[in-house]
């Protein structure tokens, strides 16, 4: 009777889910102590613990967290209810960055996501975010040259990839093969790619997945935290200066400031000089907010001017010049060097103001509120004569505001749920001073959406995730359509009503409203298979509609001397991408393996179509087109071992194959590639790290042919030739190597040697792989001073 | 209250969003873009060559038109001169010659001859650039034998070079290519 009394009381537990204070992360490996019976259990990797089997009594749980104040909580009596705790994790941000570990990181829960600590971006000081994200597994880079670098995930970038900067998505005419994104990675503290239920948060149109770049936190308390660091590389004589600076207080208040510069000359082959290369950048940052816990404001403004040279040789005039560029084997314009830039050139500014109210009501509802604008300058310059000579070929405007609001909440123990609207207008302005047509007409685009995503967390070992957005995008644009352009396309069938007038120069002006419904959806499960073993799968369905460049482009890029026309009668790209993710830790051994598929219906693309005959010269014509259907599959693979303490390998392999519904090869894939890296930190010699990399880029074998011919004159006769705008370059492997030495943590000094053995490549993904190689051994030296 | 989403700062923020959306829609302009009229195209290249007894004829290529056949005379001499032209407003004639002339150090015409027994030199009276090179806007021409075949003629923007003696040594950027047929009787 007694026995049975006892076992009754005593079947009780304390069932809990320890979250960050501030973002509502899950934290893992939470240490949880049941102070009266001193047994003690760490979270699992969706932030639960339980303790079995307790009577009823009151129990004290002391939580404590490598990044975090430990917390004391009273439990009066247990009761089989999932409890939640909540642990500021905060407190060490500064130290955060080096002590956490991958799987600690995850914001999404489902999510497939990937991560650079604010350590990793560092390396990337003087280089572009584009290049520290190609670190990461299954992400590549197109570039036009070194210093315009565009992130490719997946097979895809531009439109298809999404970069969010504090909370809104960066507005820059992202979709230009030579527009590389707006930001200096200087100002990233953060970078996370996320693929999943999560990412449609700030966009359901991105089948890349989300870029986010997220701002340093705060501690509360007095401080002054910052890096002053300063490097020099010997190939351009180039070089940079940063200065970051934050001051926090106790009260939760904290502002802080950031100034980088950077400023290259012409870099170099291991054979000859690249003409034309120099860059210039220059960003500034500055913020402030108020982090009260429950409550948190931020403002912040930053500010981002790149000037950048075009490879001289890349600059063409006619088709005659690209074909004599692509066979000769060394650049056909190679100067001495120079630091001064001249055209073809292009000058980006970018103004970002950002600001962001955070309000947790209660422990089970907070929400955020934020308002951003953007405000980017793009001026592309060419070679010009007369009047025109220091005129840009391309002057656009972008302005964007962007209003949204997000809540968070639970509806019981198990059923979280996100959801959220934004609006967005954009206005594009294309200065007519230039004297050229418009690329991109003046248009006002104006978005707005609204998203769901709801957790379900059924058990200790299980999550899943479903979300739904839809987007509705209205284009109001104003075009000029020469009338032989305009009669080629057949437009008077279906378009004739658009038109406003018609000018004495042979030009209609018309209205193009286009208006686009945009439904995305995502599913995402998570299993916890046994110790450190994960699944993760993901089902996306997701919907593009055409951006302004894609619908009305009409004009020439130098850069390959193409003539790009847009087309208005293509509809939307409607995607279903798989995912599936297997990630586990094995004693020293930590490795994932992540394979996808993205089947996307109506896939638009830049076809080359034939030679256009303009003026005085012949360019490529290229048409954006639409394709039934594209598949792109690949497989990320990431691999780490600890050898011993203090010495470590990472490696990542990708590979990829894109393909139109006939079996076709799409272009601009990223071949297979792989980096294997070693890791040494002697324990003796502390504050010392050593890296050596290993590149390895295979030669992509799938290619579409977009071979041309042309006459050539050789030796006073007319050859005709294939000009080889397909296939790709050859294999390369490349070695890097690094060493830091942090002293007192205070002095970091950083030696850094990229392509050791100077090897001369090509790189499919390089725009300018057609008329000269790739820039030889670079090397780095830095100094940085802590505080 | 697990959802407290009538809390008045909640309430607030969703007026605000609403607010922004009739501002969207309040806010929509009407002004029309400017039209541009493309000024510094070349759709008109002209080839005025003159014989020995001063006799001149001019070839020229209009935008979209045809290239048309230069006809020499066997074991003869020729002033060529070229010019470029912005033709598009038929009223407005504007010459081009004139700015490469101005800009005579970045610019460089070039002739490439295939199968014909002409040579192509600088004339006497052309066009020096600041370094005293010729720029090939009037050449002297020397006819051999009979024959038919091409002369490419090329106006080089920014050239590296103005020495080779191919296209690809001169580097720059083409702004014109044309291929004039030649007849030489």
């Amino acid at each position: 009777m007694l026995a049975s009394a006892s076992a009754q009381e005593c079947d009780k537990s304390i069932f809990g889910v320890v979250y960050d204070l501030h973002d509502n992360r899950v934290l893992e490996g939470v240490n949880v102590t049941l102070v009266e019976e001193n047994r003690q259990i760490e979270t699992l990797f969706n932030g639960k613990f339980v303790f079995p089997a307790l009577c009823k009594q009151s129990y004290t749980l002391l939580l404590e967290h490598i990044d975090c104040m430990p917390i004391t909580v009273k439990i009066n009596s247990p009761s089989n209810n999932l409890k939640r705790f909540y642990l500021e994790h905060h407190l060490t941000t500064l130290e955060e960055i080096i002590v956490t570990d991958l799987a600690q990181k995850s914001i999404t829960k489902t999510g497939v996501e990937s991560a650079l600590s604010k350590e990793e971006i560092n390396r990337f000081r003087a280089q572009n975010l584009g290049d520290a994200l190609a670190q990461l597994s299954g992400v590549s880079s197109i570039k036009t040259g070194n210093a315009i670098v565009k992130p490719v995930v997946h097979g895809v970038s531009g439109s298809r990839l999404a970069i969010v900067n504090n909370g809104i998505r960066l507005q820059d005419h992202e979709w230009g093969a030579d527009h590389a994104p707006s930001i200096d990675i200087n100002g990233a503290d953060e970078l996370r790619l996320i693929k999943g239920a999560t990412s449609l948060k700030f966009a359901g149109d991105a089948i890349g997945g989300v870029l986010q770049l997220i701002p340093q936190k705060h501690l509360l308390k007095d401080s002054l935290l910052g890096v002053i660091s300063t490097g020099f590389q010997d190939q351009g004589k180039g070089g940079f200066l940063l200065a970051n600076i934050t001051k926090t207080f106790f009260n939760g208040f904290y502002f802080g400031g950031t100034v980088s510069l950077k400023n290259s000359g012409d870099l170099e082959n291991p054979n000859y000089v690249l003409s034309n290369t120099g860059n210039r950048e220059q960003h500034a940052k500055v913020n402030f907010g108020r982090n009260r816990i429950t409550q948190e404001w931020r403002i912040n403004y930053s500010f981002f001017e790149k000037q950048t040279g075009i490879l001289a040789s890349a600059h063409l005039g006619s088709v005659g010049d690209l074909a004599r560029g692509i066979k000769s084997e060394y650049p056909l314009v190679i100067l001495p060097w120079t630091r001064k830039l001249k055209s073809p050139q292009q000058k980006i500014t970018h103004h970002s103001f950002n600001s962001q109210y955070n309000r947790r009501i209660s422990n089970h509802f907070k929400f955020d509120i934020h308002y951003g604008f953007q405000s980017n300058f793009r001026k592309e310059y060419d070679l010009r004569r007369g009047e025109f000579k220091f005129k840009p070929a391309l002057d656009i405007h972008l302005q964007t505001h962007d209003l949204g609001m997000n809540m968070q909440g639970e509806l019981n123990d198990s059923f979280l749920w996100n959801t959220g609207v934004s609006a967005q207008i954009q206005k594009n302005f294309s200065n007519p001073d230039t004297g050229i047509r418009r690329l991109i007409p003046d248009y006002n685009y104006f978005k707005s959406g609204v998203y769901w995503i709801s957790e379900y967390i059924p058990s200790n070992d299980f999550n899943a995730e479903l979300g739904f957005r839809y987007d509705y995008n209205h284009i109001d644009a104003y075009k000029f359509y020469r009338i032989a352009d305009w009669d080629t396309r057949n437009y008077n069938l279906d378009f004739s009503s658009t038109i406003l007038s018609t000018s004495d120069l042979g030009q209609h002006l018309t209205q193009q409203i286009k208006k686009f419904g945009n439904f995305s959806a995502s599913l995402g499960l998570k299993k916890f298979l046994g110790a450190n073993t994960y699944l993760l799968i993901n089902l996306g369905y997701i919907t593009r509609s055409p951006n302004p460049a894609e619908l009305f482009s009409d004009g020439l890029h130098h850069a390959n001397s193409r003539y790009e026309t847009g087309e208005l009668r293509l509809v939307q790209e409607k995607a279903i991408k798989s995912l599936v993710s297997f990630e586990k830790k094995q004693g020293k051994l930590l490795y994932s393996i992540t394979g996808y598929r993205s089947s996307v219906r109506n896939y638009l693309f830049l076809q080359p179509v034939g030679i256009r005959q303009t003026r005085s010269i012949s360019v490529i014509q290229a048409n954006y087109q639409q394709i039934a259907k594209a598949l792109l599959q690949g497989i990320d693979i990431d691999l780490r071992y600890q050898f011993s303490q203090g010495f470590s390998y990472k490696g990542t392999a990708s590979w990829l194959e894109a393909s139109t519904g006939q079996g076709e090869p799409i272009v601009d894939i990223p071949p297979f590639n792989m980096l294997n890296e070693l890791l040494y930190s002697p324990i003796k010699i502390s504050g010392l790290k050593v890296r050596l990399t290993s590149e390895y880029v295979g030669r992509q074998n799938r290619f579409p042919n977009f071979n041309f011919e042309y006459n050539f004159i050789e030796n006073g006769e007319i050859v005709r030739d294939i000009v080889d705008v397909s296939t790709p370059p050859e294999s390369y492997g490349l070695v890097h190597s690094e060493a830091t030495y942090l002293i007192n943590k205070q002095w970091e000094i950083r030696l850094g040697i990229d392509n050791v053995f100077n090897v001369d490549y090509r790189n499919y993904l390089n725009r300018l792989r057609y008329f000269a190689g790739d820039t030889g051994r670079i090397f780095r030296l830095e100094l940085s001073y802590i505080f | 209250m697990k959802l407290s989403i009538y809390t008045p700062s909640v309430l607030r923020s969703i007026f605000a969003l609403l607010s922004f959306f009739v501002f969207v829609q309040c806010s929509k302009d009407d002004d029309t873009p400017e039209e541009i009229n493309e000024e510094e195209v070349i759709n008109r290249v002209t080839l005025d060559i003159t014989d020995s007894a001063g006799v001149s004829t001019s070839y020229t290529w209009n935008e979209g038109g045809i290239i048309p056949t230069l006809n020499l005379t066997t074991n003869s001499t020729y002033q060529a001169s070229i010019h470029f032209f912005d033709a598009s407003d038929p009223q407005d004639l504007e010459d081009i010659t004139e700015e490469v002339i101005e800009e005579a150090d970045e610019h460089f015409v070039f002739y490439e001859v295939v199968s014909a027994a002409v040579s192509i030199s600088a004339a006497s009276n052309d066009v020096v650039d600041a370094d005293g090179v010729s720029i090939n806007l009037k050449t002297a021409w020397t006819v051999g034998d009979a024959g038919s075949g091409t002369i490419r003629a090329f106006l080089i923007h920014e050239p590296s070079s103005k020495s080779g003696s191919t296209r690809s040594a001169l580097g720059g950027s083409t702004d014109v290519e044309l291929d004039f047929p030649v007849s030489i009787q």
